[in-house]
């Protein structure tokens, strides 16, 4: 006879907790549990987090959200990578697309193609092979289900949203699916004495609320896992050094919506730019032992486009990971188990994939043990992953002179990406795993982006004869650019949902 | 050819040899030269049963179904019976999953659920392929994405000499040069790496390559010992190392499975292609002397002991499979007892995997890696899963005297799956497993252990709908199996049209 523990509580109301309580309401319907999200009323959630990757579609789905009903609640726009400027060197700028390039023959990765063709082609660019990078430079949008050019499927998106709209968004839909929605403040967490498992929280202006099982979205707080629990920190640090953040809205200064995060580098760091509909997202993230606060803000401040439209917040972090996200009865979810940092925007993605597995190893007190040794495994993995692919943006650099870059082009790297880099140097091939957050493309379009070029290709795409390989890629080409110039602007297209 | 790999060289003319080499050509063509070593011992195996993967990696080499099973002689096969497994029941273990999806849940859980409120019907009745196989009956899937047929798989079992004469015809065709004879010694260049093979044969020879292929089967060849290659033992998992073979010509109806059978310390596969039947007898020689287990076998197979041929079959894995310039495959590569996938299928994507990192030097230290790397990781889960398969036999190692069903030999890595599987009703997944998450779930279930839990959702569905849902599954499966053409009669329909 299974028990079942069938009271949920959550404990924060960011992004993380609505996105939790949203999906376990859908899943368990009506089937008697009892889902509850504490929050306070005082303490704000981060309230950045905008850009996403395309994988939330899914996230959306298995909500049953309508796409243009979310478009037009959380005032999103489409985003189809990421544009990175300066970041191999002042003035080189080079886009990192979420489709796929060109097709792939005989089942070789396209861009094997293109390391033989840049041989005899050294301007080539790959990003003209990419559907989604092409429609990206001419600001135009089209969806992937449209009609059309057989180039148009290989399009992949994900959205700019306005978080705190995202939020609100979930909120409404999760109480309506009758999550209880509790305005206080945790004061304290009960421990069981017999096993330290949670028993309650302890709330300011309330009775104790009681748990089968705590999902802990505190953010940075990590109230329950870190706090209570005492679970530690691993701090990547010596890889990772951005450590704050300055964020500020501005107003649009000009007609065109990009369907792109842009991410520029700066002497200590870097800044984001985020398009949504209403008005633009800016930051600054940056490393306090190479930039101080004040001189960081005047930079933010001289490179935004439009007003600014807010004050200016302030975040510090540790980029890093807990140890364990699940331990005993509670689980942490969002920035309460960990934060990379915001370069790539994977925090909402890490967030979506703890719920699915949450869903997947749901507990109860006999299984508990278990599941939570699979969940901790997989969680840890993912958290390496994202971390590996950050720290590849930056020890790629060729920008000289910043002691902060020097620092990056200098460094030691984790052994699983120094592998990673070598058998791409050599041969152009990637070490093969099942990822779960990035794929191949992403890892070849930031490598070849930054600058990289392998030393040989696969020896398959030899079998072609220079000539066929010429109308071959000129045809991929020129497909391409016929299918982007019968899309509409990203505009248009936003305008006519 | 780009950087180096001009001439390759294949020591061995087994069935192993003949599809890399064939595979090769189509690849490469006149890039790269193909020379084949062959003696002419043959001592190779009339059948070999391949599971659904096979089916693509045949047609991607451009051999058709209607070769390997018209000109090639070979059978459909869609399942694998495992005679008197749980409670003296058999169990057909299907190529194709069970059931449907209910909910956006997977089917397993619904059949547990309903196994235990008293269900009669056993996981592999709810199978299009296991009830097909069960009648004697096929049909290919459907290329029509709504209709239950299309949920069909299946895999083949070939005929190794017709096959290899096919392979070895085309190859010859493409341009590919074999040289009869036996390599005697092997020499070194300066960096340990092969410089030539001499060839002992009706003319002596010297052959030279780039890049060698040692394919010579299960002895200790002369380029393994040139280069040190050493085998680890998977005795441990796998606790048989002798085989006793029948080979009869075959009578009787065709039948689209093959079948495993538990005997004194061992178990009989009998697996049969058009023509052939092959009956194996592997058991344990610590438990059964060489002349019991003639006797029982040729009373089980009712054939005077003089026809049956015996044969070593000791599990192993080479500790490197790919050193300097040469790689070991097939046979060479290592050898599993291994009654469901078989050698055969690991080195089809051996081969894969060695095309996808076909090297451009003589050397390629990182290339190497990469490949023993996710040759190990592949060879560990086939181990997991048939570790698995003889403790459901009750096949224990001599020195794992214990009482819980998996026993003391099993690795770290199968006991936290099967513990996954019993406290959520799911498999988790491993890089590399080439065996699909509903083959290790069919497995589990087959073998008669029944998770304690299952997906919590379904708890919250109406108990009767399910119940409902899951007899009009089971109609319709039955139904459609009944409905489906005899195996003899599909086969004698193909080779007419
Ligand atoms: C600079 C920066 C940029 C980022 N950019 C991106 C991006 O582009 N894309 C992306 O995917 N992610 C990004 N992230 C991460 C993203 O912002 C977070 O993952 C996301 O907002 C989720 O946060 P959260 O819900 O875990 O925490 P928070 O938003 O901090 O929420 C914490 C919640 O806990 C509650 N709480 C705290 N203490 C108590 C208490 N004592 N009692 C009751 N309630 C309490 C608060 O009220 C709040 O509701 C970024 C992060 C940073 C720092
Ligand atoms: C009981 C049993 C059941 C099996 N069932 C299956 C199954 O169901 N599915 C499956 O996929 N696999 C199965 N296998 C494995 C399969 O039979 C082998 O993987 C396969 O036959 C090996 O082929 P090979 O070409 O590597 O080696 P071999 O067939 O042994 O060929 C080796 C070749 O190399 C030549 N050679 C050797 N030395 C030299 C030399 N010095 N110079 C030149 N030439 C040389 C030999 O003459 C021969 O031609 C089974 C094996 C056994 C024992």
């Amino acid at each position: 006879m299974i028990m079942p523990w069938k009271r949920i509580v959550i404990a924060g109301g960011g992004t993380a907790g609505w996105m939790v309580a949203a999906a376990l309401a859908r899943v368990f319907g009506k089937s008697g549990y009892e889902i509850t999200l504490v929050e306070s009323p005082d303490i704000g959630p981060v309230g950045v987090g905008e850009a996403t990757i395309p994988p939330l579609i899914a996230f959306n789905r298995m909500l049953g959200l309508n796409e243009q009903e979310f478009i037009r609640q959380t005032k999103a726009t489409f985003k189809l990578g990421i544009e990175f400027v300066d970041w191999r060197s002042a003035g080189e700028r080079y886009f990192h697309g979420f489709g796929g390039f060109g097709t792939a023959a005989q089942g070789v990765p396209f861009y094997h193609y293109w390391l033989k063709w840049k041989k005899e082609n050294p301007n080539s660019d790959l990003s003209d092979f990419s559907v989604t990078a092409s429609s990206a430079r001419s600001q135009k949008f089209i969806h992937p289900d449209s009609r059309g050019a057989a180039a148009i499927a290989n399009m992949r998106y994900a959205y700019h949203i306005d978080a705190g709209l995202y939020a609100s968004y979930l909120k409404h839909f999760a109480i309506a699916l009758g999550v209880k929605h509790v305005q206080d403040e945790i004061l304290d967490v009960c421990l069981r004495p017999d096993n330290g498992f949670i028993e309650a929280l302890q709330l300011k202006s309330s009775n104790a609320l009681q748990g089968d099982f705590f999902v802990d979205c505190t953010g940075f707080k990590s109230l329950l896992l870190g706090k209570a629990l005492g679970i530690p920190y691993t701090t990547w640090g010596e890889w990772l050094l951005c450590d704050s953040a300055l964020a500020v809205a501005s107003n649009h200064a000009s007609e065109a919506i990009s369907p792109y995060t842009t991410a520029i580098a700066h002497s200590a760091g870097w800044q984001w730019r985020i398009p949504l509909q209403h008005r633009l997202g800016n930051g600054l993230v940056y490393s306090s032992s190479h930039l101080d606060h004040d001189a960081a803000q005047t930079l933010l401040l001289s490179r935004i486009e439009g007003e600014p439209l807010s004050g200016m917040k302030n975040i510090r972090f540790t980029p890093g990971v807990r140890k364990k996200a699940w331990e005993k009865n509670c689980l942490a979810v969002g920035l309460s188990s960990g934060f990379v940092e915001p370069l790539e925007s994977t925090s909402i993605h890490l967030i979506q994939s703890a719920i699915s597995r949450l869903v997947q190893l749901f507990p109860d007190a006999d299984t508990n043990e278990v599941l939570a040794r699979q969940f901790n495994r997989d969680f840890s993995s993912d958290m390496e992953e994202v971390r590996d692919f950050i720290i590849l943006h930056y020890c790629l650099t060729e920008r000289v002179g910043d002691p902060f870059w020097e620092r990056c082009r200098t460094m030691s790297l984790p052994d699983s990406l120094q592998e990673k880099l070598e058998l791409f140097r050599c041969s152009g091939r990637l070490i093969y795993e099942q990822k779960n957050v990035f794929t191949d493309i992403n890892w070849v379009s930031v490598l070849i982006g930054q600058g990289v070029l392998p030393a040989s290709h696969s020896p398959l795409v030899d079998g072609i004869p220079l000539r066929n390989l010429q109308t071959f890629m000129e045809k991929t080409r020129s497909e391409i650019a016929a299918a982007v110039d019968t899309m509409p602007s990203h505009q248009s297209f936003l305008a006519r949902l | 050819m780009s950087a180096g790999i001009r001439k390759l060289v294949i020591c061995g003319g087994g069935i192993e040899s003949y599809t890399l080499a064939h595979r090769l050509k189509k690849h490469f063509s006149d890039s790269l030269s193909i020379t084949l070593i062959e003696s002419g011992n043959v001592s190779e195996p009339a059948c070999v049963s391949v599971p659904p993967a096979a089916v693509n990696f045949f047609t991607s080499q451009g051999v058709s179904e209607d070769v390997l099973v018209g000109e090639a002689g070979g059978l459909y096969r869609t399942a694998v019976l495992l005679k008197s497994v749980n409670q003296g029941k058999d169990f057909y273990l299907p190529f194709s999953p069970p059931g449907f999806m209910l909910h956006a849940r997977d089917f397993q859980h619904f059949y547990v659920w309903a196994h235990k409120k008293g269900l009669a019907h056993s996981y592999d009745e709810f199978s299009l392929s296991s009830m097909s196989a069960k009648r004697l009956k096929f049909l290919p899937a459907s290329k029509d994405a709504g209709s239950l047929l299309s949920t069909l798989n299946h895999g083949y079992t070939l005929d190794v000499t017709r096959l290899k004469d096919y392979l070895r015809s085309k190859f010859q065709s493409m341009g590919g040069s074999i040289v009869d004879g036996e390599v005697s010694s092997v020499s070194l260049d300066a960096d340990g790496c092969i410089a030539c093979l001499d060839v002992h044969g009706i003319d002596d020879s010297s052959v030279v390559g780039d890049f060698y292929i040692d394919c010579s089967g299960e002895d200790n060849s002369n380029l393994s010992s040139a280069l040190n290659a050493s085998f680890l033992s998977e005795r441990k998992s796998l606790p048989v190392d002798s085989i006793i073979r029948s080979v009869s010509s075959c009578s009787g109806s065709y039948r689209p499975f093959s079948s495993i059978s538990l005997q004194g310390a061992g178990y009989i596969i009998e697996q049969s292609a058009q023509y052939k039947k092959q009956s194996d007898f592997v058991y344990n020689s610590g438990e059964l002397s060489d002349e019991e287990a003639v006797n029982l076998f040729s009373e089980y197979m009712r054939t005077p002991p003089s026809d049956l041929k015996k044969l070593s079959g000791q599990s192993k894995r080479r500790n490197q499979f790919w050193v300097k310039n040469c790689i070991f495959m097939g046979a060479s590569s290592g050898f599993l007892q291994d009654p469901f996938m078989g050698t055969y299928s690991l080195s089809q994507s051996s081969i894969l995997r060695f095309i996808s990192l076909f090297p451009s030097a003589k050397e390629s230290a990182p290339l190497a890696e990469e490949y023993n790397r996710l040759t190990h990781l592949e060879y560990d889960c086939v181990v997991d899963f048939h570790s698995l398969l003889f403790r459901v036999f009750g096949l224990k190692s001599a020195n794992a005297r214990s009482d819980s069903f998996l026993g003391e030999a099993v690795s770290d890595r199968l006991k936290s799956r099967v513990d996954m599987f019993n406290h959520t009703g799911r498999v988790p997944f491993r890089e590399g497993d080439p065996i699909s998450q509903d083959l290790w779930v069919s497995t589990l279930l087959g073998s008669g252990l029944v998770p304690r839990a299952y997906d919590i959702l379904v708890e919250g569905i109406e108990p009767k709908w399910i119940a409902d849902q899951l007899k009009k599954m089971f109609q319709m499966i039955d139904g459609a199996s009944a409905k489906m053409p005899y195996l003899k009669d599909y086969i004698a329909q193909g080779s007419a049209v």
